[in-house]
């Protein structure tokens, strides 16, 4: 689905430029930057909203971009956006979100996503596999070992739902770039 | 020249040190001489157990200014909003340390039910004699090799957690020096006990507007908005917009100044 990046962009950028690069669990090694986050520890009970200006400035219209992407309504919530720059020594863990989807707004580079139709636990042990080399894995074809297992390749400009049923994983490279979202189903 | 000792990390704390020493120069006439107490410059310290990574290094800074005249010792997780001159010229009537007493600090079971069981000087804004500190710290060999809890057996030298003694070498500073996430630290809300989370408590605590505060510290290792590599708990939000405009508006100066050129071709 194709979003707007110039609107991304405006915000990727400002963030890169005066945002302090943070650790995210997701990608070891990688540059994050938390924008919004409604996963307080429980003694908490504010969202964690940055109050970084340009994030104040663009995120109602943000929000509304990622609901006609998304396609929910107000009723759903849109739960976490963080900002991930990977170099060449970052990578990304397996990712599955229960009872949510988890999206990729792809910014820079067509990093290519593993996805599986298993949960956690059933996953893992596919994340591994080579995703450039579609000869030795027949990603996804019937009744193959690999049935369950399907890679994206991705565009800049374009975001990528991966549904509660699904698990995950980048294989960035050194130059990509990409907002992740959490909303509800 | 006002000498000041900064206890900071390598790395992980830059986007806050920036905004330190520009707020530090910003706010005063006088020359101040800014020295970054890091780990790399002391790396045969004992630092085993210190919950940040510049715990002890504050207890070096006698020895760094020779046991002569007077010293202004802060963290790197701090804003100054005054003339950092007003501080240094305060007189210590003859004092070993200047600082600010932390109304909440819970001082642990052995002072439940006494008078001092919440209530500490607290050692992250220190104007220092450096004489009478050195000779109330000792040697350097002392320092560097001391264990986790280092403070206590100084403060414990002092008289402390009972107020009334520590009084005697301690000059007891204006809240606003040390203003904990923007609040008056100083001030004990009744009703409170001893097992209440001290996050919890101090929502209980006057919150002094922008320009009440003269030197702020980010004390919330998970609300720090730069959230360095070092902090184990989860990010959380700080809960003072007024303050997150302010802040967010000085590292917009700060890069005006450390990027110039980009913004001038801007």
């Amino acid at each position: 689905m194709k979003f707007d990046l110039e609107l991304f962009e405006k915000l990727s950028k400002a963030v890169l430029y005066y945002m302090p690069k943070q650790l995210n669990w997701r990608c070891p090694r990688a540059s994050s930057y938390l924008l919004y986050d409604l996963d307080t520890p429980k003694q908490i009970n504010t969202a964690y909203n940055t109050g970084f200006p340009k994030w104040r400035e663009l995120r109602n219209e943000i929000f509304k971009e990622i609901r006609r992407v998304e396609d929910i309504d107000e009723s759903k919530r849109i739960i976490k956006i963080i900002l991930f720059k990977h170099n060449n020594r970052s990578f990304c863990i397996p990712n599955h979100e229960d009872a949510r989807k988890h999206t990729y707004f792809i910014m820079k580079a067509s990093p290519k996503i593993l996805i599986s139709k298993l949960p956690m636990e059933k996953s893992i042990k596919h994340m591994a596999m080579p995703e450039d080399d579609y000869n030795l894995i027949p990603f996804g074809r019937k009744g193959s070992a690999w049935k369950n297992v399907h890679l994206q390749r991705t565009e800049i400009g374009s975001a990528y739902s991966i549904g509660t049923e699904w698990t995950s994983i980048m294989f960035p490279t050194e130059d990509t770039l990409y907002f992740y979202v959490e909303t509800d189903l | 020249m006002i000498p000041i000792f900064i206890g900071t990390s390598d790395y992980e704390d830059s986007w806050i040190e920036r905004i330190l020493a520009y707020t530090l120069l910003k706010n005063t006439q006088e020359k101040i001489n800014i020295t970054w107490l890091r780990p790399k410059y002391f790396p045969d310290w004992n630092k085993v157990g210190w919950g940040t990574p510049f715990t002890n290094f504050r207890y070096a800074v006698p020895h760094l200014m020779n046991y002569k005249g007077k010293a202004i010792y802060m963290d790197s997780d701090q804003i100054n909003f005054r003339n950092i001159a007003h501080l240094y010229e305060t007189d210590l009537e003859g004092r070993t340390f200047g600082l600010v007493w932390d109304a909440l600090m819970w001082n642990g079971a052995k002072w439940r039910d006494t008078p001092h069981e919440r209530g500490f000087f607290c050692d992250s804004v220190m104007l220092i004699d450096c004489e009478k500190a050195g000779k109330l710290i000792g040697g350097i060999d002392k320092v560097k090799n001391a264990k986790y809890g280092f403070k206590m057996d100084i403060f414990d030298k002092l008289g402390c957690p009972d107020k009334s003694k520590g009084l005697e070498q301690i000059l007891q500073l204006n809240p606003r020096w040390n203003s904990f996430e923007g609040n008056n630290t100083s001030f004990l809300p009744k009703g409170i006990t001893d097992e209440e989370d001290y996050r919890y408590i101090q929502d209980l605590q006057p919150r002094l507007p922008p320009d009440e505060i003269w030197h702020l510290h980010l004390t919330g290792l998970s609300s720090q908005m730069w959230h360095p590599t070092y902090n184990p708990w989860a990010k959380t939000h700080f809960n003072r917009e007024d303050l997150l405009e302010i802040i967010w508006e000085l590292n917009r100066q700060v890069n005006m100044i450390t990027k110039r050129e980009e913004f001038l071709n801007d």
